[in-house]
């Protein structure tokens, strides 16, 4: 953004965009370790800790999404591996690819969530569905944030920085490393 | 940014509403914060009235009943901290210094930092709204504990708090764009040659500063959308009879809230140091000490939030864990205040106004630090918790971060920031009228709360113990000095305006400083230096043997 400014300034060993994420990346991880300690105290407070009568959760579903997201961090990698390698046309098939499995991802959470409300699962019917919706809200809002900044990259990045790919990567691996710890304290 | 486009002819609107260059930011944040600043002042003053003359018709004011002490004790002290001691210190300060005493030409993200200031007056419209609405602003103390935050029966301002929370979460996304700026910014943008120890001490404190509100903004972020939740929604995250948990805010809010007293300090003494190194003609006693005790400061103050809650039901050994935390966060912090007053000693001091303001900086802030250690001690805390004891001990360390560190670092920099000199004779005036009577207002309140006055009662008339004649007075004097404190603003706001327009025009470097940021035009322009400096020492080589110069710029060539 402010590059050719700068030009006359020793240039450091990593870009801005990737310290800027980097800094953004360690408050989102403050930020859902708060969200954890909160359903760890709330869930220790809570004498009989259970899933609503009547609801079960969808863990095979959110297993093969889980593998699903997955995918789409590995696409993710190859994007940056072909990127260094300067493979244009890989590295744009690797970036959609990531980006549609992202937003598969929060298109199956989405329609898990439609299913839980019918079942009478919501935040006010119960702690659990507060802290429910809160956790795995919070990471939906972040995938879906990311999976759509992944399109728009995918679609632009001939134009875009090395440095703003690094950043959105690293972003997005938060959001994909993130989501297992979620996955195995909330469903489980 | 890119070098052609300083030759641009700009609107007004580019060059001052939406501009990302990012002096004109620095100065948007500074009299936005000023101006949030004075609504505190204003509020304070009603109702302080309230306590010293209660039941009286207050000038400017009227009645204050019980619910709108309510407000404005809550929105005193929220605004005092967000919106004004954040905007001026950090944003401000950290805006306008960064880019020039690095010696580069802007941010590393001028967008988002366009983007930044215009979130945060987002959240001073959201926060003035809230004044406006039924039944009023927030009442539920700006540490907004539930269930008396959540619920709209006990707080009685069920759309002001919603208004509050949202107004204090756009605050902390305004600053935490801010701070990816600033600390990026440090660390890619330095002039050639500007090595970690070049740094001046201000903008380390102001990036380490970034870095603490970065690390714990993330839980209160949390929090309040969960407080959120339950105000809409009623979900009881924080309800006990729905499976949630009061205490849990509280965890939430001070593991935030401690370390962000340490984000307002660490600018504040950065200042001090650089004024008091520049008017007293000496190099910083111990730059990597003073930079080490400031880490150290930053690492510990996350490990003393729950200081905060001795009375409010954790477990006594935890509370022990937490006193010795406390007790020991004020060693680095007398240490750094003894290198400070080491780098005095010798000196050739001039008593100018930054200058006086920096050493009233030095005392009043200490007073702020001794009483700190009586309510860090937990057994202590017991009696004095909730008591003016600790209204006096806070405000005797915010007033020094924000009100008079802030006025040593505006009198320092106004000739860089506006190309023109303050009045010595204004300034001065100024000084003595805040900083005599800021004493006079709290050392009286120290006394009433070793005497078990309570902080959340709006008339002591209902409580014969408290309503003596003797405590009655030590009230009408604080007051009566908050009221002179007031009015000696007013000097320093004549001085502000008429030295904008008419002072007389600042050199490039009126204090003979080294840093960077005197060696670009005042004030400088768009693009900041006519070329980019090089550094080739540290910031603080002055009086240096064999010099014919008392000061040596950190630009100029080795011979």
């Amino acid at each position: 953004m402010n590059q050719q400014a700068q030009s006359a300034v020793k240039p450091s060993k990593i870009s801005s965009p990737v310290i800027g994420m980097g800094i953004f990346v360690f408050t989102e991880v403050m930020f859902f370790l708060a969200l954890i300690s909160a359903f760890l105290v709330i869930k220790a407070g809570t004498p009989e800790w259970s899933i609503p009568d009547g609801i079960t959760l969808p863990i095979y579903t959110t297993l093969f999404n889980t593998f699903l997201l997955f995918l789409s961090g590995y696409f993710l990698w190859n994007a940056g591996s072909y990127h260094v390698k300067k493979n244009l046309e890989e590295t744009k098939s690797q970036l959609t690819k990531a980006a549609v499995f992202g937003l598969i991802f929060v298109g199956i959470q989405g329609y898990e969530w439609i299913q839980l409300i019918q079942y009478g699962m919501t935040m006010h019917s119960s702690i659990f569905g507060a802290c429910f919706y809160l956790l795995i809200g919070s990471h939906g809002l972040h995938a879906l944030m990311g999976a759509v900044a992944l399109l728009y990259f995918a679609n632009v990045f001939e134009k875009t920085q090395r440095g703003t790919i690094h950043a959105l990567m690293i972003f997005w691996f938060l959001v994909v490393g993130i989501w297992p710890v979620l996955f195995g304290l909330v469903y489980f | 940014m890119s070098a052609d486009s300083h030759h641009h002819e700009q609107s007004f609107w580019q060059k001052y509403v939406f501009s990302v260059d990012h002096k004109v930011i620095a100065l948007q944040y500074l009299f936005t914060g000023l101006f949030m600043g004075a609504i505190g002042g204003f509020l304070v003053y009603a109702f302080r009235m309230q306590l010293a003359f209660p039941g009286s018709e207050i000038p400017f004011y009227g009645l204050v009943n019980s619910a709108s002490y309510n407000s404005l004790v809550t929105n005193h002290g929220t605004i005092m901290i967000f919106w004004f001691a954040m905007p001026v210190l950090i944003a401000a300060f950290g805006n306008f210094l960064i880019p020039l005493m690095i010696g580069c030409d802007d941010m590393v993200f001028p967008r988002l930092n366009r983007t930044s200031y215009q979130v945060f007056l987002l959240s001073v419209v959201v926060l003035i709204a809230s004044f406006f609405v039924p039944q009023g602003a927030f009442g539920g103390a700006w540490t907004a504990y539930p269930p008396l935050s959540t619920t709209p029966t006990y707080s009685l301002t069920p759309w002001g708090a919603i208004l509050w929370i949202t107004a204090v979460t756009l605050e902390l996304i305004a600053f935490l764009l801010g701070g990816i700026n600033f600390i990026t910014t440090l660390m890619n943008s330095r002039a050639k040659g500007m090595k970690m120890m070049d740094i001046p001490i201000v903008l380390w404190f102001i990036v380490i500063a970034s870095v603490l509100f970065m690390a714990s903004v993330g839980p209160l972020v949390a929090g309040a959308i969960m407080m959120i939740f339950d105000q809409t929604l009623h979900v009881g995250f924080f309800d006990p009879a729905r499976g949630g948990d009061p205490i849990l805010w509280q965890h939430l809010f001070w593991f935030f809230g401690h370390p962000e007293v340490y984000v307002v300090l660490l600018p504040a003494m950065g200042i001090v140091a650089d004024v008091m190194c520049v008017f007293a003609r000496k190099k910083l006693f111990a730059y990597k000490t003073v930079l080490y005790t400031a880490i150290a400061t930053g690492v510990l103050s996350f490990f003393v939030w729950a200081h905060h809650q001795f009375v409010a039901g954790i477990d006594p050994r935890m509370a022990n864990v937490f006193t010795v935390t406390t007790l020991l966060i004020s060693i680095p912090v007398a240490e750094a205040l003894f290198v400070y007053i080491a780098t005095l000693y010798g000196g050739s001091i001039t008593f100018s106004t930054p200058m006086l303001f920096a050493l009233a900086f030095l005392v009043e802030f200490l007073i702020g630090g001794v009483t700190g250690i009586f309510l860090g001690a937990s057994g202590a805390d017991i009696f004095l918790h909730d008591t003016y004891f600790v209204i006096a001990h806070f405000h005797y360390t915010f007033v020094p971060i924000a009100i008079i560190a802030t006025f040593a670092g505006i009198y320092y920099w106004f000739p860089k920031m506006f190309g023109r000199m303050y009045n010595e004779k204004l300034g001065k005036i100024h000084f003595w009228g805040t900083v005599l009577p800021f004493n006079t207002i709290f050392i009286p309140l120290f006394y009433l709360g070793m005497a078990g006055q309570h902080r959340r009662i709006f008339d002591f008339s209902n409580f014969p113990g408290l309503a003596s004649d003797g405590y009655q007075t030590l009230r009408i004097i604080a007051t009566v000095s908050l009221v002179i404190m007031i009015l000696f603003q007013i000097p320093f706001v004549i001085n502000l305006f008429y030295s904008i327009f008419y002072g007389p025009k600042a050199e490039r470097n009126p204090w003979n400083a080294n840093t960077l940021e005197w060696v670009a035009p005042s004030p400088p322009p768009h693009g900041n230096f006519e070329e980019l400096p090089e550094c080739y020492r540290g910031p603080y080589e002055y009086s240096v043997e064999g010099r014919e110069l008392d000061y040596w710029p950190q630009n100029e060539k080795p011979v």
